[in-house]
């Protein structure tokens, strides 16, 4: 099941009316892991994301005065980073091809999970057009609901189902290729 | 809902709370393995979506919202310098220094209070002992406006961290003293009017005024700061 935090734990729906320090702090504390790897799965790259996130707060930071509503959050984090992804790419005209360091996050930290399961799933998600693997990175590791995710990509709910439904089936399908060959290989 | 309809609308989005489709769930055996299998597979997902987050990313982050502030300020227009300072005037007319004297003092105690906190927090600073700490110094001090012209003392570490205070990042730095290490942390905020010592049962410390903040040197007891606080003011050229 699609893991969805449940509203009332959720550390950033706290008070809303503090500081804008305070405020800023339970953005960081509360949003910048799932935001670095939201970055990530969209550049594909460590060092272009930490970047992102770190740009993409620093516009929140200065446009926090116009946070209020504690409930939208993390969409409006999650749109300020979309607006500075589409900036920086059109800017630099990434290749992510060429950045891609995917095949060294195994080795990067030990607790990370290794299995030959995670690598397949990793290049799958990897292999996905980007129109389908963002609203499935925002559902399954943002906890949007399909609302949400039209908000942010500014696009229609019923867009957004179509693509969840096509990017869930392409990934079926996609594992379902590597296995047969990782089976082919073993053999 | 059919079964198709069931499996096409789990695809889209596993966990809705549709009542048609929570109630097909319910009826239909193969759809409800189908559901199990497509939730196994977003577990599995996300887990293989959890990549590793930097360490420092949290203290990073607010590092460049330092940075990104200090920028802000030096684009500010004359006129906006102009409207500021008869503000000010104003509000000091207004019998405002009284107010100033009385925060400044607590805004020093508090100060010492917090940069003690903060070494007392991370005693495994004092043990490192990282060869290319020197060079990182350099680095950070930069990043913060000042600029390393002579070197102070070995430095056996230097980070960025972030005082519980405020939560604004710092840099902590220790280096080899004379009896043991020393911290020396540098704070952004208003500078202290003079050198300022200060102790407690574990620590004897100093407040130096720097560029736009303060270092905070803090070692043992039977430590000599002095030294170590003049070299620090003549080893380093804040950019103001």
């Amino acid at each position: 099941m699609s893991q969805r935090k449940e509203s009332g734990a959720d550390p950033v729906k706290e008070d809303m009316s503090k500081s804008r320090q305070d405020k800023f702090e339970i953005l960081i504390q509360g949003l910048s892991a799932d935001l670095y790897r939201y970055a990530y799965w969209m550049c594909r790259n460590r060092v272009q994301a930490e970047e992102l996130v770190q740009e993409t707060y620093l516009r929140a930071w200065k446009g926090i005065d116009s946070l209020r509503d504690a409930d939208s959050a993390k969409s409006w984090l999650f749109t300020i980073f979309r607006r500075e992804f589409a900036r920086q790419f059109e800017r630099r005209r990434l290749d992510v091809q060429e950045m891609d360091d995917l095949g060294e996050l195994p080795a990067r930290q030990a607790a990370h999970d290794t299995s030959t399961e995670a690598f397949v799933l990793r290049r799958a998600l990897a292999e996905l057009p980007e129109d389908y693997r963002e609203p499935l990175l925002q559902q399954v590791l943002g906890g949007f609901s399909c609302d949400e995710i039209a908000d942010t990509l500014g696009i229609s709910a019923s867009a957004v189902m179509t693509r969840l439904f096509r990017a869930r089936k392409q990934m079926r399908d996609l594992i379902g290729d590597d296995a047969r060959q990782i089976k082919g290989v073993a053999t | 809902m059919n079964c198709l309809e069931y499996r096409r609308a789990c695809l889209t989005d596993p966990a809705s709370k549709n009542e048609a489709f929570i109630a097909h769930r319910n009826e239909c055996g193969d759809c409800a393995r189908f559901a199990d299998e497509v939730g196994v597979l977003d577990g599995k997902l996300l887990d293989a979506m959890r990549v590793p987050v930097p360490d420092d990313l949290q203290t990073r982050i607010r590092l460049r919202q330092v940075i990104g502030e200090e920028q802000s300020r030096r684009v500010t227009r004359p006129w906006q310098f102009a409207l500021a300072a008869s503000i000010f005037l104003s509000v000091a007319l207004s019998g405002f220094f009284g107010y100033q004297v009385y925060s400044s003092n607590r805004y020093v105690d508090q100060l010492r209070v917090a940069v003690i906190e903060h070494v007392k927090e991370e005693p495994q600073f004092l043990t490192v002992q990282d060869d290319s700490s020197g060079q990182r110094f350099g680095q950070l001090l930069a990043a913060f406006g000042g600029e390393l012209v002579q070197d102070i003392a070995p430095v056996r570490l230097a980070e960025v961290c972030a005082l519980r205070k405020n939560y604004k990042p710092i840099v902590h730095t220790v280096v080899s003293g004379k009896t043991g290490p020393v911290t020396i942390l540098y704070v952004q905020g208003e500078p202290v009017e003079k050198v300022m010592p200060f102790r407690d049962q574990q620590f004897s410390g100093m407040l130096v005024p720097a560029g736009q903040g303060n270092l905070a040197v803090i070692g043992e007891p039977d430590e000599p700061l002095q030294p170590l606080v003049d070299k620090l003011q003549q080893g380093i050229v804040w950019k103001i």
